[in-house]
């Protein structure tokens, strides 16, 4: 009986992490890189370098209020992010009367139009909850994510029933022992040391939209409709794109109404600005708190009438299990903790990433070391994993550095570094395909090397090379240099040593 | 594995089957049921169900894969689902 249970979930472990693993890689990976997603974004903006922490807020809305009622006074709705020490610039998004948006930056100080577009993190965000398609248009690559999470809660549970010594394995690593050996210890340890992040992230992952993915509640009470649903989950009444605008009226003085909020949440300072139907009579104004100094998700927010500034609505505190949600939901995101919490998240992450990459080497290593000869479809098998696992490491560098490329040519469609990334994996897909395994491993992991070393070469090229941003503190921007760098190395070492043999590579 | 007869061939799909479609199936008709009972915010009632939803379709996974015998496995999910379900035409009906 116990035997056949074993039986049983080593069949789920390794045919579920199979077809999961190829999912997961992508996702872990893009999400890991995503942990940086501003500072990502700093980066392939070269033209905000000279922009630093610490402009005058007030000076900043002035700057943003300005600049919007020049050139977007009939829009529907102003969101204005005002800057952060992360994200230091003003970023203001305009959403017209058909519901279309734009996004500007502009410098706080001297309040100038940026060109930059600060896409890059975002995309990589988009990637990792969706694989790119908007849930909206076509929720299949959400849906496949969120299975992923299922997945990996699923793994995680076989994988510690059938791990036979968990503690005294725990840090057993043989690197010198048989291939197949050294692949299952590495897998291990990526897997245990960091188990409760594992389970941590897949869980509040699914936590964050929880409603999408088993959307039976909005069935039952809502009929269905997820815009609905989501006004009543998210309390956000005042924040208005549908309706149409009234008569004219000034709207109050926005910093007054940003003290006047910052006082009724008590401390703390206001980031998002919302304005609902601006310079009308039914212009609503409605400011978030910060996020960065708590763990919950969802910030604390005022709301006020735009023409006579009356105050609508203080939302500090709701119902528990909205809280609980906001906490899952915080834990996953992290825009709390600062540089120590992302570095540690950025770290856990890599294992996670090594975990799923040791796994699908382990299920190929395992097969083809078998004596009565290679089970059929191994190639395939064999092949969609260097797709998976190397396709991604080549294709995320190769979108960051065309993104970050195409900055120095003027005029140039900013959404092209979002087809080549999809193009590059594509490509490294049929190269999986053509190439013979370690050939493909090989090739894969050095072209990935090669392209992520290129990535502070095109710093360089293009206005802040490394020295100089070394030079100038710049350290959101050296750092990236130097982690691609890194990265880019560690890849190589490995390719290398797969190419002479060692199938192990010589760090865990 | 290569021992195994032409009904064990046949049980590893059907265990995969009762771990996403019936696993989902149990779910989903328990937060819809749920939510219609519970007294509380139709959100909150939501949220706690489909986040406990979440740690039970894992168990549910699990379990298709633990019992030995595939027909309890299948009867454990028929009744799972089928009672939610009769919950919930009762109270919309």
């Amino acid at each position: 009986m116990i035997g056949r249970l074993r039986q049983n979930f080593t069949w789920l472990h390794s045919y579920a992490g199979l077809v999961f693993g190829w999912i997961a890689f992508g996702v872990l990976f893009t999400g890991t890189l995503a942990v940086f997603h501003a500072e990502i974004n700093l980066w392939t903006s070269p033209a905000a370098a000279g922009i630093r922490p610490g402009a005058d807020r007030a000076a900043a809305l002035a700057q943003a209020r300005a600049y919007l009622t020049e050139h977007d006074s009939d829009a529907q709705q102003w969101r204005i992010v005002l800057p952060t020490y992360r994200e230091p610039l003003i970023k203001l998004v305009v959403t017209d009367t058909d519901g279309r948006s734009a996004t500007h930056f502009l410098d706080p100080v001297s309040g100038r139009k940026l060109p930059v577009n600060m896409t890059a993190g975002t995309f990589l965000l988009r990637y990792h909850y969706m694989m790119g398609v908007d849930r909206a248009k076509n929720p299949t690559g959400f849906l496949i994510i969120g299975a992923t999470a299922i997945a990996m809660l699923v793994l995680v549970v076989s994988g510690v029933i059938l791990h036979k010594r968990i503690l005294r394995d725990y840090f057993v690593f043989r690197p010198r022992a048989s291939r197949q050996r050294s692949w299952l210890d590495l897998h291990n340890i990526l897997s245990v040391i960091p188990l409760p992040f594992h389970v941590m992230m897949a869980y509040t992952g699914l936590v964050i939209i929880y409603y999408a993915y088993i959307p039976a509640g909005m069935h039952a009470r809502y009929d269905g409709d997820a815009s609905a649903f989501s006004r009543d989950n998210n309390l956000s009444y005042y924040i208005d794109r549908d309706t149409p605008a009234g008569a004219q009226a000034d709207t109050a003085p926005l910093w007054e109404l940003v003290n006047r909020a910052e006082q009724a949440w008590g401390g703390g300072d206001a980031t998002n600005i919302y304005v609902s139907h601006p310079n009308r009579a039914d212009a609503m104004v409605e400011i978030w708190r910060q996020r960065d100094d708590r763990i919950s998700n969802y910030p604390d927010r005022v709301t006020f009438s735009g023409a006579d500034g009356s105050l609508i609505r203080v939302l500090v505190k709701r119902s528990p299990l909205r809280e609980a949600r906001s906490f899952l939901s915080g834990l996953h995101f992290i825009e709390w903790g600062g540089m120590p919490a992302r570095w540690a998240y950025f770290l856990c992450g890599l294992m996670s990433c090594g975990m799923v990459a040791a796994a699908l080497v382990l299920f190929v290593e395992k097969r083809r070391a078998r004596k009565g000869g290679a089970p059929p479809l191994l190639s395939v098998a064999q092949s969609l994993t260097v797709a998976a696992v190397g396709g991604h490491l080549v294709a995320c560098a190769a979108y960051l550095g065309c993104e970050r490329g195409l900055t120095a040519i003027p005029g140039a469609d900013a959404s092209l570094s979002g087809s080549m990334f999809f193009v590059i994996w594509l490509g490294s897909a049929v190269h999986a395909f053509v190439r013979p395994y370690y050939a493909a491993w090989t090739e894969q992991l050095v072209a990935g090397g090669i392209l992520w070393i290129c990535l502070p070469i095109i710093s360089a090229l293009t206005g802040t090379g490394l020295w100089q941003t070394l030079q100038d503190g710049d350290f959101v921007r050296a750092g990236f240099d130097l982690m691609a760098l890194c990265g880019g190395v560690l890849m190589l070492l490995i390719g290398w040593n797969i190419r002479s043999g060692q199938a192990v590579p010589t760090v865990a | 594995m290569s021992h195994r007869g032409r009904d064990e061939r046949l049980s590893l799909p059907l265990r995969v089957a009762a771990a996403i479609l019936g696993g989902y199936a149990v779910v989903y008709a328990w937060i819809y049921a749920l939510v219609l009972i519970l007294p509380m915010d139709p959100i909150e009632a939501t949220i706690l169900t489909t986040c406990a939803g979440f740690i039970v379709y894992v168990l549910i996974a699990l379990r298709a894969f633990a019992v030995t015998s595939l027909r309890r496995v299948w009867g454990e999910i028929i009744l799972a689902t089928g009672l939610p379900v009769v919950i919930a035409l009762a109270i919309q009906s």
